[in-house]
């Protein structure tokens, strides 16, 4: 598994301020350089279609919440995703969260202190799940992606049961419930609380540290006195709680949970790859907050240009494709830019060896005959 | 145990000849090529009475052979158990006489305990070793009528101028398999359980359907669960070869609807079902040499890789269907060709498929280095490429035959149904495949307990659970039940081989 952080190895007392002030600026550049190249490609695509790429109000607020929502996914699915246990079950976790948060407040979310309860509901419920995925993880020893597969079915199974026969959940909403969350005061404060915690969690402290050394290596961590059990529950509980907060944006949003089965509700989760994978080579030049931050801002503002050229041809299945095939490309060069031209260069070497052998057996034939 | 309690046993086939067939027969059917027909096979008819005679001889020898064995077997188990008897008192004595404060304290105890539980230890395995040598003696004793059979057909063969002599030597592999099965043994091997354990399932869930179908008055075609069942099973048979490397193809299911949408579209242009069968076909083992591409040369992360080509595959099925008039792919009644593509729909032909390429796969698997490589590649990667194994060989040979097997499915859906939409059953085909693979008792890491029957016997299982579910009118439970069997029979399955850290 891929490991999206790197140990700080620059030696910084060793530097000059001339070369310290180098770095600094090629790392704000390469930070920059993604959100910016996206924003000029989406700039560019709504222009050929002919229109703007935020025609009003509604629109930069509607952009907003889509990325804070990515954010928090991504955060979300990344949590475990980079101590090498992909998860999943997580976008059950969510759906089954907005599914007993519903149920709790009696099918009614009409007013703000009913969105408030169901926000703090939905988060309650997402970290309960997630720590049942994570101690389900721990008893039975399974490798994640069993186990995650596992849950995935289980708590679809579980909001299909209280749900009956319907594809959605459907619940009383008015008009504040859908307009909650792209009040920019709301926006503001989420996406603040969100930065300012997970800031907190995974840069200053002990969680954060512990988890890094787990990331790097479990053996050393683990004997050194880390306890990779409570990491790993934390881990759980915290992309449980991260996922629920998306779920509540996610459904407020449509009005109703739109209930999967048969690992229906991952590909949501899943979408949100590109972001993960860009912000884990932009997290280099930075850390992995920003480096993330940056990606879901690339990220948003792409999918907002190719919405905005959506007449050009742009339709959903191609915006997912032109995704999936940024995924393979960002991919590639993380694993390993050059090991496909070794590969190449390897079977050429190999080739030229081959006929200078058989090149020799020949000429050696010939001298005995 | 002494070998000699039961006397002398024959070892081999001539012993046997020379022991119950006496000189005259043997010196008999020696000469018998000088014989005619007629006397030749009076001759085969003499040497078989003159074995039923000795078999009954034999029988009798036997019996008693065993129940000597059986009382020396009791006897030296008895003997054990005095023993052990004997060396307790004497510990228990050597320690009575230690002063009582000495005896009293807790390490004295502890050694005293570890004492005894040291000897009962010493005399169970001298019991397990016994036993052991027992049920091999028996076997032994029990083979004398396999040889003696064997003795026969050889006899008879030369007697009759014959190659073969088909009863005799099924006969004789029949009792050799006698001599050598113990039932306790089998009943006591938890491997067996655990082999057996899927087909149980089967049966168990077959049974429970039937009861549900018949107690509810549900009647569903059995045909059509029983297709789908072929589909996933031919899907989960190629798919081992993926999954013996501990890989995951998360895109198998987009996969089979595009070699379905490419295969109804290539009968609409040629108006040839075997150009829909082999382009169906050739596009899965393109996909699959694709994602063996990028997950061998790229050395991209196989999970990751395949939920993203599944991502991608899925948009391509949606564009494509999209371009379709009612935005589906549908190639039933095409006025551009003559025939229609669900005239050759057959069950049969599912059927011919489906053992046709599982017992291919079988052959591939078990008997060829193909199966031998993914297996050792599961099991250790590092150690297969140091032994000289090519991981990007094994893993394009593995990605292609799982690429037939969806361009099977594929083919066979499109036949069914005459078109495909998104959303259709094949979508759901790779989870399926997953769920199958597991609960057919394979571990989703791959390695030497891969077997091609785990595909069958799990797919049929599952669509048997679906429909289980339906017949009891309790549809919504499916899903939980599902997620509950498939965590416990992945515990199972990994049970013996989980690591004592978190698994990453």
């Amino acid at each position: 598994m891929i490991s999206f952080d790197r140990p700080k190895t620059i030696t910084e007392t060793t530097k000059t301020p001339r070369r310290k002030a180098r770095k600094a600026g090629k790392n704000i550049l390469m930070s920059f350089l993604w959100p910016v190249i996206c924003i000029v490609v989406a700039e560019i695509l709504a222009s050929a279609a002919g229109r703007q790429l935020f025609a009003t109000g509604v629109s930069v607020r509607t952009f907003f919440r889509g990325l804070l929502m990515v954010l928090i996914a991504m955060w979300a699915l990344n949590t475990n995703l980079n101590s090498g246990r992909m998860d999943f079950s997580l976008g059950a976790t969510g759906i089954l969260a907005a599914v007993c948060a519903v149920v709790t407040l009696g099918g009614s979310i009409t007013t703000t202190g009913d969105v408030l309860a169901f926000m703090f509901l939905c988060m309650m419920y997402g970290t309960l799940f997630g720590l049942v995925g994570g101690v389900v993880f721990i008893l039975l020893k399974l490798p994640p992606v069993v186990t995650s597969l596992g849950m995935c079915l289980v708590y679809e199974g579980i909001a299909k049961i209280i749900v009956g026969n319907n594809n959605t959940f459907s619940f009383t909403s008015s008009a504040a419930t859908g307009q909650f969350v792209t009040q920019p005061a709301v926006l503001v404060i989420l996406t603040v609380a969100v930065l300012a915690v997970m800031s907190l969690i995974i840069c200053y402290s002990r969680f954060g540290y512990n988890k890094n050394a787990l990331i790097y290596n479990q053996k050393i961590s683990v004997e050194t006195g880390i306890h990779e059990i409570p990491s790993c529950l934390f881990c759980y509980a915290l992309a449980g709680l991260l996922i629920g907060l998306y779920q509540f944006m996610n459904t407020t949003q449509l009005g109703n949970v739109a209930i999967s089965v048969n690992l229906g509700t991952s590909t949501a989760v899943f979408k949100n790859f590109l972001p993960i994978f860009v912000g884990g080579l932009l997290a280099k030049y930075s850390n992995q907050l920003i480096g993330s931050f940056m990606a879901a801002i690339g990220t948003q503002f792409l999918a907002q240009g190719m919405d905005r050229a959506s007449a050009l041809g742009f339709s959903s299945n191609i915006q997912t494709l032109i995704t999936s095939f940024l995924i393979f490309f960002v991919l590639v060069y993380m694993v390993d830019k050059y090991a496909f031209i070794n590969w190449v260069k390897m079977r050429m070497y190999l080739r030229k060896q081959k006929r200078l052998g058989l090149a020799q057996k020949k000429k050696k034939e010939e001298i005995s005959k | 145990m002494d070998s000699n309690l039961c006397g002398e046993i024959i070892e081999t086939s001539s012993a046997a000849r020379d022991e119950f067939f006496g000189g005259d027969i043997l010196s008999r059917v020696a000469a018998a090529e000088s014989l005619d027909a007629g006397e030749r096979r009076a001759l085969r008819g003499e040497v078989r009475r003159l074995a039923a005679d000795a078999r009954r001889e034999l029988g009798g020898r036997i019996k008693g052979q065993l129940s000597a064995l059986k009382d020396g077997f009791d006897e030296e188990k008895k003997r054990l158990f005095s023993d052990l008897g004997v060396r307790l008192s004497a510990l228990n004595g050597e320690y009575a006489l230690m002063p009582p404060e000495r005896r009293a304290s807790q390490e004295v105890q502890r050694e005293l305990k570890d004492r005894l539980n040291g000897e009962k230890t010493i005399t169970q395995r001298a019991v397990i070793k016994l036993s052991r040598e027992y049920e091999r003696e028996v076997s032994r004793v029990k083979s004398q009528d396999g040889l003696l059979l064997t003795a026969e057909g050889e006899l008879c063969k030369e007697a009759a101028g014959t190659k073969h002599a088909p009863l005799c030597g099924m006969a004789a592999g029949f009792s050799n398999f006698r001599a050598g099965f113990s039932f306790g043994r089998v009943a006591r091997d938890k491997k067996t359980w655990l082999t057996l354990l899927p087909f149980l399932m089967l049966i168990v869930i077959i049974v429970a359907y039937s009861a549900a179908c018949a107690a509810t008055g549900y009647k569903f075609n059995l045909d059509t669960i029983i297709t789908y069942g072929i589909y996933v099973a031919v899907v989960a048979v190629g798919g081992v070869f993926i999954y013996s490397h501990g890989a995951f193809d998360m895109s198998l299911g987009p996969a089979a609807m595009m070699c379905a949408a490419i295969g109804g579209l290539a009968f609409i242009s040629t108006g040839s079902i075997f150009m829909a069968a082999f382009s169906a076909v050739l596009l899965g083992v393109g996909l699959g040499l694709v994602n063996a591409f990028l997950a061998n040369c790229l050395k991209l992360p196989v999970m990751v890789m395949t939920l993203t080509m599944m991502n991608i595959l899925s948009s391509l099925f949606a564009t494509i269907a999209e371009n379709q008039a009612g935005g589906y792919v549908d190639v039933s009644n095409s006025p551009l060709v003559s025939a229609d593509i669900k005239d050759f729909n057959s069950y049969a032909l599912k059927w011919i498929i489906l053992i046709v390429f599982a017992a291919v796969c079988f052959v591939l698997f078990n008997y060829t280095k193909i199966g031998r490589r993914n297996k050792l590649i599961g099991s250790n990667a590092t150690a297969a490429k140091y032994t000289g194994i090519s991981l990007m060989k094994a893993g394009l040979i593995s990605f292609a035959i799982s690429g037939i097997g969806l361009g099977l499915c594929g083919f066979l859906f499109i036949t069914q149904n005459g078109y495909i939409e998104t959303g259709s059953s094949l979508s759901t085909v790779g989870l399926n495949v997953i769920i199958a693979i597991s609960i057919g008792g394979m571990p989703t890491s791959g390695g030497p307990r891969s077997r091609i029957s785990a595909a069958i016997v799990g797919a049929f299982f599952l669509i048997f659970l679906e429909e289980f579910f339906a017949a009891m009118h309790l549809d919504i439970y499916q899903y939980l039940a599902k997620g509950v069997i498939f965590l416990a029979v992945a515990f199972v399955n990994f049970f013996g081989s989980r690591p004592k850290r978190l698994a990453q």
